[in-house]
């Protein structure tokens, strides 16, 4: 049989026709119930995949904006650091070029204690456009203008319990030459409070001047180094590393944003690619749905198959029709998927924020009527691992390739009845009724 | 080029179950020259139908030799069987065996759109058929709002849409009051004489068996003119 046709009876067989006799609906209602499922397993996979996407893209632009800058220059041996930071930002397509001197520290402040990663840092990476994009002043101003001022994260904050004017006390610990430990203590003022809007960056930056920072943290745990921004470090990962190699005097070791952090960016890969893996099982458990809606069908139309048998149908005109038609219940279910997941995913801090507010409003109802305390309001997902508003990014390649993987999928469901179609005897068809 | 249309000899044909084995056919010959309208009549249950399901090539005889319009179907595959059942065979039931979600001009077109891939020819084959058999009002009526006579009319002129060498009907009146027997009687038979088309009628009305050109009865798995 040519295409025409097998199109033809399958699209018959698979919608039928109102007027038509007997009511053997239960397989057109299994077909139905096929491409929902099919649809309804596919709205998480692509919601996870968006929404997934969208955190990995926003806590990336945060680590490389405001951490690791799209690159790092680093002496070893006797780098000369003022003349390759001179280098640096003379190098053509350099936006900016900082320094920076980390170390580590335990800051005291109203008799709490927490230990903090210290952040040397120059005004000038601070006022950079693309550092303000990320990094929000929740209290305070960003500036670091008298040599002891410091800024310090949003949790860092709430937990010493400081805003702007209020005192830490830095504590850093070198150790002398006979191997005894010598703390030293530095008093910074708050001159502001800062949110990259991610908890674990909020929760161990303090910010101070960088020249305070290379005077007073111990040289044998600090490290010094340029920090460079060139381009968009997502388009072109290594454009701030290539800028600056060659142009920098001798001693010097680049590396990108995507070598400083490959562990990161490894384990939130790893971490999509685990949720897909779990969501694809519910895709195969729709297609086990379509087979065996399939399965009815093909019981339903035993007669009818047998019939066209008789009038010349081939065994591989009828494989035809029931895999043609599995493939179009897979890919009407991944259409109606790949639409919800997409609406879900757009509106996926709204639904979020709806969900927390109806679980968080009943618990309060709860506790009115139980008399109950209220405990810590809900969070669907909690802000300490997530950033607090989850950006969104349609990856269309990708849905396209889910699309047709689902449609794939519920061909290759259909082999199963569309083979025992293909095997009914003709004389099927007139055997008592 | 042998001028019979139908040549079987020897045919048996057996159903194993468990308990036994039935032979229903026990050494059928049958020789049909193209044009010739038979029938044939015997009680029921002695095999008629098996008979014309492997003359149709819809069942395989246990041993024996089967040649219609020259396919030996004895040793045709499957592929070849349903080439060969759209091309040679048209089959009418006592049942309809019309496909319920199709119209009854898409039911008469279908066997030939499937043969030729040419919806637009197999339409107008299928207007014209039914035009022939009374139902030009009827075109885009479904199965479920044609009468019994109706139906087995539409199911004729299905049967010949691809203008096979040979018209198989099994006892196709059995289930028609009888004004309806009489219509699809003198269609079965009209047809027949004026396409030059084989026709073998199994049917337990001796009125319309004995208006064929040679008349058969099957009795204990054989065949004799009588
Ligand atoms: N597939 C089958 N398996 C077992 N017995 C069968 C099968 N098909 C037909 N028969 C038996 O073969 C005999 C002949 O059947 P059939 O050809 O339909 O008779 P007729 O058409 O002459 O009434 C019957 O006894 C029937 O029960
Ligand atoms: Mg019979």
């Amino acid at each position: 049989m040519r295409s025409a046709p097998v199109l033809f009876v399958a699209s018959r067989f698979f919608l039928g026709r109102s007027d038509a006799a007997g009511s053997r609906d239960q397989a057109r209602k299994a077909l139905a119930g096929a491409v929902l499922s099919v649809a309804l397993s596919l709205v998480p996979l692509i919601t996870v995949m968006q929404v997934a996407d969208g955190m990995i893209q926003g806590i990336s632009a945060r680590y490389v904006e405001l951490g690791t800058y799209h690159a790092e220059a680093f002496p070893y041996a006797s780098g000369d650091l003022m003349g390759a930071l001179e280098a640096a930002r003379a190098s053509p397509g350099v936006d900016g070029a900082w320094l920076e001197t980390q170390s580590v520290g335990v800051a005291f402040a109203n008799g709490s204690r927490e230990g903090v990663s210290v952040r040397g840092v120059e005004q000038g990476f601070l006022d950079s456009s693309s550092t303000r994009e990320y990094l929000q002043v929740e209290y305070g101003e960003a500036t670091l203008e008298k040599p002891y001022d410091a800024l310090v994260g949003a949790a860092m904050a709430e937990k010493l319990g400081v805003a702007p004017g209020d005192s830490i006390n830095l504590i850093s610990v070198r150790k002398s030459y006979d191997g005894a430990f010598l703390p030293r203590v530095t008093m910074l003022t708050v001159r502001g409070v800062v949110s990259a809007g991610y908890r674990d960056l909020d929760a161990q930056w303090l910010f101070m001047r960088q020249d305070t920072a290379a005077r007073v943290m111990p040289k044998e745990s600090s490290r010094s180094f340029i920090g460079i921004k060139a381009g968009n470090p997502f388009e072109n990962v290594n454009a701030a590393r290539d800028a600056v190699v060659g142009r920098l005097p001798p001693g010097f070791a680049v590396y990108s944003w995507r070598e400083l952090e490959r562990n990161l960016f490894e384990s939130l890969a790893s971490t999509r690619t685990m949720l897909l893996l779990i969501m694809a099982v519910t895709v195969a458990v729709a297609a086990v749905n379509v087979a065996s809606a399939l399965t009815t069908l093909v019981q339903e139309r035993r007669q009818e198959i047998a019939v066209m048998k008789s009038l010349g149908a081939t065994p591989g005109d009828l494989a035809r029709i029931f895999s043609f038609g599995g493939a179009v219940i897979g890919g009407m279910g991944a259409v109606v998927g790949a639409a919800g997941g997409l609406l879900a995913s757009v509106r996926i801090n709204e639904i979020l924020s709806l969900l927390e507010r109806i679980v968080n409003g009943s618990r309060r109802a709860f506790y009115a009527v139980t008399g109950g305390a209220t405990t810590e309001a809900y969070r669907v997902l909690d802000p300490e691992y997530y950033l607090q508003t989850i950006p969104v990014d349609v990856p269309y390649g990708e849905i396209l390739v889910v699309v047709v993987a689902t449609i794939t999928l519920s061909f290759v469901a259909a082999i199963g009845p569309a083979s025992r179609a293909a095997a009914l005897s003709p004389l099927e068809a007139f055997r008592r009724r | 080029m042998s001028n019979y249309l139908i040549e079987c000899s020897g045919v048996r044909k057996e159903f194993r179950s468990e308990a036994e084995i039935l032979e229903i056919l026990s050494g059928v010959d049958l020789a049909l020259e193209k044009g010739v309208r038979a029938s044939i009549t015997g009680p029921s249950g002695c095999g008629k139908s098996t008979f014309l399901s492997i003359l149709g090539g819809l069942d395989r005889p246990t041993s024996g030799r089967v040649i219609v319009g020259g396919v030996d179907i004895t040793e045709a595959d499957e592929d070849k069987l349903a080439v060969f059942r759209a091309r040679e065979v048209g089959f009418v039931f006592q049942f309809h065996y019309l496909l319920n979600d199709f119209t009854a001009l898409e039911n008469v077109m279908l066997p030939a759109f499937m043969l030729t891939g040419d919806k637009a020819a197999s339409v107008e084959k299928a207007y014209g058929l039914l035009e022939a058999v009374g139902l030009g009002g009827r075109m885009s009526h479904v199965p479920a709002r044609l009468s019994g006579g109706e139906r087995q009319r539409v199911a004729i002129a299905r049967a010949l849409v691809n203008e096979p060498g040979l018209i198989l009907a099994d006892e196709p009146t059995g289930n028609l009051d009888r004004a309806s027997a009489v219509q699809v009687e003198d269609l079965l038979y009209g047809i027949a004489a004026d396409s030059n088309t084989t026709l073998l009628v199994v049917t337990h009305d001796n009125g319309m068996a004995a208006r064929a050109d040679r008349r058969y009865e099957l009795l204990n798995g054989r065949l004799k003119e009588s």
